[in-house]
């Protein structure tokens, strides 16, 4: 290595130019990371060099409307030219983006051979583009990764009992998709099956108002799926044991919109089950069909997900899991205790979405072993039942995280309670850089009342003061803390904590913390 | 233990092992090569350059090493440069332009993101012309190649 350094005639010195310098391809693309796409405008303009530098990174990202039928003729030279940088392209083509434009280009002008290297594809669309779409999907069936397909509709169009328009065909494979989301789509299982052979490398598959034709999962003996695994040579997936069912081993995560879908049985891998606007309860013998499916087949599944629920149907589906490590969403009574079912694998729970009130937060900290995550929304416990909890002790002991509400537990209190753990206020990085002297004034006042406040804490706040942050500094992974006055960290890298200790109301409790 | 680093211009400089390997390149560079007390030649970097990209990394020695996060906003806020990043990259342009260069090839990535945030602010809502002159470059283009060029951009533009 010396020697070789010795030898080496030191390079003529360059003079590096902002040419040279911006004209590494990583350099570029991190500069128009921080950039607009007009001051990437600007800067093709600047010079030759920098346009073939930033030219491609103009045409990364494309949100697009419809080509009206003026530019329609432009584009297709621009694309042929330009079409290969395009990584990123939605398309919304909506019905009533037509009011203003009488004639209307008929034609997706990006259904073109040179756009072929598209990664993440939206197409929002209607009927007469169906074939369009299916093109540009083929032309990029090598790259693609994420895919989202909104079928649009006109509502005074829509014929009575639209069932969702019928699914295109889909290229024979597209190697590398990743994810998947359909909006009101009608698909048979036969499509679906075939969708899923294409993509062996799916993880992610969402459904929105999307209508399956609802040919039931054969049942354990029954073999319905005729068009098996008979041909398909993708070595990409495991081979099932079983001779006449068709399942994809590779997705991970099903994510349904306002309805269930019994298609449970083709995904035996999944680990998250996301569901999303249901709003009515689920018919009872439904739910019970669903719930079958997951206790017969996905053993894997341990993760829910549950946003802008009615909360019913929950808790037959959390007991059909053989065992849940994280739920997040809503939640009423009966859903936590169903999760508390669970207490031995829970690792992470977030219970803050459109939730009024969560009922048994401290529950959760006293019998969930594994917990590291937990998050509430609001809750009327009191400051005697935190009390009456640390007492009984926390199975948690290795919690990183935890937001709880406590009822009537002051600004000033929290506060107090953050020093003697030594943990900062997180702040985001805007109010990092604002530093003005105005800002500072302000941040000093406010200090100063918060200090005067905590001056005032009475005896009885000091107590719980003392009991709940010897507690807490017992948990020695806890690294954010959020008792409803926003976020605090707990630095694990320092010692001690300095000069926001000294301020302290209680010198004995200062923030230092063992590691 | 301490490392020799050893610029284009053959000037040493020894630095604690922890602030050698915020460069992923030296970094992976001693992993291969296991524990050795020979100097490591930086061919690539000018002394000066160097000794501020030390000192970079001697601030920097405690942070935690970045994950790139796939979920990241694409369209990333180049306004929240820390106060002692923002002093440090004041430098003269052709200086700001050596450092990302050898951040880039010593794979040092906060620092690689300082440095073109900082060209990026410079950058940003200026006219062409206004970057020509930030930069110092000449305008090689005839009248009707920037009208062409300027027509074309349009298409790629939001709508």
């Amino acid at each position: 290595m010396e020697t070789n350094v010795a030898a080496a005639e030191p390079p003529p010195t360059q003079a590096i130019t902002p040419i040279t310098a911006t004209a590494i391809p990583e350099v570029t693309s991190i500069i128009a990371s921080y950039l607009t796409k007009k001051d990437l405008s600007s800067c093709t303009l600047v010079c030759r060099t920098w346009c073939i530098a930033y030219t491609p990174l103009i045409w990364k990202t494309l949100n697009t409307r419809i080509p009206t039928p003026k530019n329609a003729s432009l584009l297709p030279g621009l694309l042929a030219k330009n079409g290969r940088y395009i990584r990123s392209l939605t398309i919304t083509d909506l019905p009533e983006t037509y009011t203003d434009n009488p004639n209307p280009s008929t034609e997706l002008v990006f259904d073109c051979p040179a756009v072929q290297n598209i990664v993440h594809l939206t197409i929002n669309t209607e009927r007469e583009k169906k074939q369009a779409m299916k093109n540009i999907i083929y032309h990029s069936r090598h790259t693609l990764r994420f895919l989202r397909l909104n079928f649009k509709m006109d509502k005074s169009k829509k014929p009575a009992g639209w069932r969702g328009e019928p699914w295109l065909g889909f290229p024979d494979m597209v190697p590398y998709l990743h994810s998947i989301f359909l909006d009101n789509w009608n698909m048979t299982r036969q499509e679906l099956i075939a969708l899923l052979k294409a993509c062996p490398n799916l993880k992610v598959l969402s459904f929105s108002s999307t209508f399956l034709d609802q040919e039931p999962p054969p049942t354990s003996t029954t073999a319905k799926d005729q068009e098996s695994l008979s041909d398909d040579s993708d070595g990409s997936l495991d081979r099932p044991e079983t001779k006449d069912t068709f399942q994809h081993f590779g997705i991970r995560n099903f994510r349904m919109c306002s309805k269930l879908y019994h298609v449970l049985d083709l995904m035996p891998n999944i680990e998250i089950l996301e569901f999303y606007r249901f709003d009515r309860s689920i018919e009872g013998q439904e739910l019970e069909r669903f719930c079958q499916t997951i206790k017969e087949h996905c053993k894997r599944l341990n993760q829910i997900w549950a946003f802008g629920f009615e909360c019913s149907m929950l808790p037959p589906v959390l007991e059909s899991l053989s065992q849940l490590v994280a739920y997040r969403g809503c939640s009423d009574i009966e859903t936590e205790l169903s999760i508390l079912d669970h207490a031995n694998s829970l690792e992470e729970a977030n219970l803050s979405d459109y939730t009024e009130r969560n009922f048994l937060p401290l529950k959760f900290m006293e019998s969930c072993p594994r917990l590291r995550s937990f998050i509430t929304g609001h809750s009327s416990t009191t400051m005697n039942e935190v009390q009456g909890s640390l007492r009984r002790g926390w199975a948690c002991q290795n919690l990183q995280e935890l937001r709880l509400f406590i009822f009537k537990l002051s600004p000033a209190l929290i506060e107090a309670i953050m020093q003697d753990l030594g943990a900062e206020r997180e702040t985001d990085s805007r109010t990092r850089t604002r530093r003005s002297a105005v800002w500072i004034a302000s941040q000093l006042e406010q200090r100063q009342q918060m200090q005067a406040a905590m001056n005032a804490l009475t005896r009885e706040q000091r107590d719980f003061q003392d009991e709940f942050s010897r507690f807490l500094r017992g948990f020695r992974k806890l690294t954010r803390l959020n008792f409803g006055t926003g976020w605090y960290s707990i630095s694990r890298s320092k010692v001690v904590s300095s000069s926001t200790v000294s301020a302290t109301a209680d010198p004995s409790a200062l923030g230092v913390v063992k590691v | 233990m301490p490392v020799t680093l050893v610029s284009l211009d053959n000037e040493n400089y020894v630095v604690d092992k922890e602030v050698a390997e915020r460069s992923i390149l030296i970094k992976n560079m001693l992993e291969d090569v296991g524990e050795t007390d020979s100097p490591i030649p930086l061919p690539n970097v000018t002394s000066t350059v160097l000794k501020k990209v030390i000192e970079y990394c001697e601030h920097h020695r405690n942070d935690p090493i970045q994950v790139p996060d796939e979920t990241d906003d694409p369209r990333k806020r180049s306004n929240d440069i820390e106060e002692w990043d923002m002093k440090f990259m004041q430098v003269d342009q052709e200086m700001l332009f050596e450092i990302i260069l050898a951040a880039n090839y010593l794979d040092i990535k906060p620092l690689l993101d300082v440095g073109c945030k900082t060209v990026a602010n410079i950058i940003k809502g200026k006219t062409p012309e206004e970057i020509r002159k930030a930069f110092n470059i000449v305008n090689d283009f005839t009248p009707e190649e920037e009208a062409q060029i300027r027509k074309e951009n349009e298409w790629a533009e939001d709508r």
